[in-house]
This record gives structure tokens, sequence and C-alpha cells, in this order.
């Protein structure tokens, strides 16, 4: 079914209305009956009410968070022209419209804690996020969703974020951050073609743009598998919390959960990790590992094992409770404990959890293999015990 | 604190803020604001930043008189211009079916 412009308007202003409970009952009778047949207005009407919750409604309603708008107007003369701030102009009322056909978008940060913050102090958010340069947040849902910062253009889309930026453009420039939180995973493909695979709890800052002498990019925290597009006037580079990489055109995974211990596991091509005083050019199926203090070394790895969080699995090797305990989090967003009565420390459990499966089938393994047994309590944490 | 928000028709309202009655301008700033509020915060995604912009918009109606010319239905009015304004200030959001 298709609408008009002016009726898609109508549309979305009627769902605002329904979401703040001010619309009238015979526009509500229009708006469902336009719901019932229109799936994508459907959508974004469970958007819009998914990011308004009751709770957030009724904070917004407490009076003494508003200014007294009458105590205002009365204290100084009518068309005088004053405003508190001088940025807006008069809107032409009719010109232009914002909402030209339905679809799907998110955006948030209308909370006053910032996500990052609710990232970091170990709460699960549920959705990866991009937190700007300039703070703005914006929230990439499972949904697809196109969205225009200024000149820039972001599609979101089955996990995976492209963009799309003219060769000058002023705004939106500096680094942003990509926040992916626990149990999810994402893609992106930066401006130059290069696709970037981030892990769960992995956060990732790049620019819009390479315009400088080099495509730079950070890996704060977390795991990544990164296929750089080839460009020899250009290096790619790498930087993690203690030592950068810097690659021409080659595929490898770099794992940064631990700061102490960056692993760098190259697939194809040839890099060169650098540390404090240390280099070292690392080989295909070769992986390049730096624990300061003690340094810097290469070994060989299990390609199948180190990229096997991108098809959602983890391979445990020698892991100790501690260890799965940690995964589980990680991968699939399920805390878990270790009970104090439980006595035996010296577990080494060898297997893998694939997050696409029921969990007890990977407790299961657990069970018959350690023979610790498991429950899960009233709050749906898991417990060994 | 937090009142019961006395319901007011559009009409009656938007007659009254032609004639430049404070008080209508009071009871639709009470009656919409949340509504905007909403409105606004997905346009800019900060709410500090939309509460500010809904607080003067309205304002700003009353300074230029501008419900005097209003001839859609008022919450037309309130939707189209305001999105407007959010739209010379903020993130835009291109949406596709």
């Amino acid at each position: 079914m298709t609408h008009t412009q002016q009726q898609n308007e109508h549309l979305w202003q009627l769902m605002f209305e329904k979401v703040a409970g001010v619309i009238s009952t015979k526009d509500l009778h229009y708006l469902e009956a336009q719901l019932r047949e229109d799936e994508s207005m459907q959508e974004a009407f469970h958007a819009i009410q998914i990011s308004f919750g009751h709770e957030d409604l009724e904070r917004l309603k407490e009076d003494e968070d508003w200014i007294d708008i009458l105590s205002v107007i009365k204290t100084r003369p009518r068309t005088t022209h004053q405003h508190r701030f001088g940025k807006y102009t008069v809107a032409a009322v009719l010109a232009g419209l914002l909402v030209s056909s339905a679809g799907l978008y998110f955006l948030t940060n209308r909370k006053t804690t910032p996500p990052l913050a609710a990232v970091t102090a170990g709460e699960s958010p549920q959705a990866v996020v991009l937190q700007l340069a300039d703070s703005k947040t914006v929230l990439l849902s499972d949904k697809t969703t196109n969205i225009r910062l200024g000149d820039v253009q972001l599609h979101n889309a089955a996990d995976q974020l492209t963009f799309s930026s003219p060769d000058n453009f002023s705004v939106y420039g500096g680094q942003h951050t990509l926040i992916v939180p626990v149990a999810k995973s994402y893609r992106v493909t930066l401006s130059d073609g290069t696709a970037v695979w981030l892990n769960a709890d992995t956060r990732l800052q790049f620019p819009f743009s390479f315009n400088g002498s080099s495509r730079e990019i950070t890996l704060l925290s977390g795991e990544a598998f990164i296929e750089v597009a080839p460009d020899a006037g250009q290096p790619f580079i790498v930087h993690t919390p203690n030592s950068t990489v810097q690659v021409l055109g080659t595929a490898f995974n770099i794992n940064a959960y631990n700061p102490k211990q960056v692993r760098l596991s190259l697939v194809s091509g040839s890099v060169k990790m650098n540390t404090h005083g240390a280099a070292v050019v690392v080989k295909p199926g070769m992986e390049a590992v730096y624990t300061p203090p003690e340094g810097l070394y290469t070994q060989s790895f299990d390609e199948k094992t180190v990229l096997s969080w991108k098809a959602g699995k983890h391979f445990f090797d020698k892991a100790s409770l501690s260890d799965i305990c940690l995964i589980l989090y990680r991968h699939m967003g399920i805390k878990a404990v270790i009970d104090s009565s439980l006595r035996r420390h010296d577990i080494h459990f060898n297997g893998m959890v694939d997050k696409h499966k029921p969990i007890q089938e990977f407790m299961d393994d657990v069970k018959n293999m350690t023979g610790v047994d498991y429950y899960f309590d009233a709050q749906g944490i898991l417990h060994f015990r | 604190m937090k009142r019961k928000v006395e319901q007011h028709n559009d009409k009656q309202l938007l007659r009254r803020l032609r004639t430049g009655d404070p008080n209508a301008l009071n009871d639709a700033y009470r009656q919409y604001r949340v509504w905007l509020l909403v409105v606004a915060t997905t346009y800019l995604t900060d709410e500090a930043e939309a509460k500010t912009l809904v607080e003067d918009f309205f304002i700003e109606c009353w300074d230029k008189n501008l419900f005097k010319d209003v001839r859609v239905p008022l919450r037309t009015f309130l939707f189209k211009t305001l999105t407007e304004r959010c739209k010379k200030q903020g993130i835009q959001i291109n949406m596709y079916p």
C-alpha cells in the first residue's frame, strides 16, 4: 500500500500522538486501520514504542523539569523576537517534509548516562551503538536502517554497517567508536573497503574517511578480524592498547580482550607488529603474541579455533571454570558464577560452545567431562556447583 | 510535581491562541510538550537539547504570533513546524520502505 508524502507524514504524527497518549479516538481508529495494512509502518510504530517506555514518558511529564512558560512570556514584551538562544529561525510552516516514507530507525542518547559508561560498567546493553566524535550516539538495531549524518550516509543492515561520505566533508570528522555489546557480533566496512568483523564486547575506533597518509583505526578492546583493502600508497595501521600493527593488504585476527596479551593471527598477506621497543614480521599461519613485560614472540595457530567466533563458536583449550564464566558472558550474555561450595578448582575443560545452540547442550558437555554440575537460579544466573 | 492536565479541545485552543491569550499558550504547552519532546528526541537524539528546542519553540510561536495565521489543525501545525525545526538543527533521518 502506498501513501502520498502528506499521508505518510500525517501517519507519523499520529504514531507519535499515540505513543505520547494525546491521540483522539477518531484518529486512533484511523491509525490502527492504516497500521493493519502497512507492515513497514507497523515496524516504525513499534520502534517508537520501544524507544519510549512508560517510565520514560512518566518522567518527561514531571512539571519541575519544564520551564514555566507563562513567567517567561510575561517578563518581556511581545514581538521582540527575543530568544533564550538565538540560533533558531522561524520555520517555513509547510515547507518540506521530514518523514518521507515508512521504515525503521533508531537513535538514542536520551538517557542521561552515556552509553559508553553503561558498557564499561559491566551492564549488558542490548544493541550495537556508534558513538560519534561529538558524543552523539547512534543505535544500530537489528533492523535495516538508513541514517544521514550531515553528508555521511549510514546504512545498517543484517548486523553490518556500511557508510558513504563525499571526499570533502566538514562535519562528522574525527574518530567514532563502534561499541558491540556482549552476546553480539557485528561487521563494518570502512571507507576504503576494508572489512572489519567485530566480536562481542568490542570497541573499535575509526574515521568516516581516511584523509591522511595512512589509514589508521584503533581496537580499544575486544577482538576483530580484519580484511584490509589493498592500497600501497596508504598503509593500514591498527592500534591496540599496547601495540600497533602495520599492514599492506592482508587478512588477520587481532585479539585484545586482555590488554596484557594481544594476539595477532595472520591468515594471509604480511604484517608487522610493533610494540614498545620490539617489532616482528608475521607470516601467514603464524600469530604474534605480545605479553608485556615478557615481550613478543610468534607461534603457529589453528585457524579454525581462532576464527571460530565469526561463526558464533568458541573453542576452549584447557579452560578453567572462571574462563568459561567469562566466555559465556561475553559470547552469549549469560551471567555465570561459581558457587563457593564447589571445592574443585583444578578443572581444565576442552570443548566448544555454539551461541546458536541451547546452552544446556554445552553445560551437559561440561558436566560429563568434568563432573561439575550446574543450575540456573530464579534470576537466570548460571551456577556451577 | 505532576498534575493531571486538563484536556483542551484543539479548535477552542487555537481560537484562544489566535486572540493572544497567554493562558491558551500555557494550556497548549502543557498538553502537547511531552508529545513534541518525543518527536524532537527522535530527531535530535539528545533529550536535553530536544527539551530546550520544544520550550523555545512554544516561546517563539508566541513571540512571533505564529498562531494567528494557522489554518490547519493545531496538532498538524505543531508537528510540522517542530519537525521542520528539528531538521535544521539535528541529524536527518531518511526512512525507506
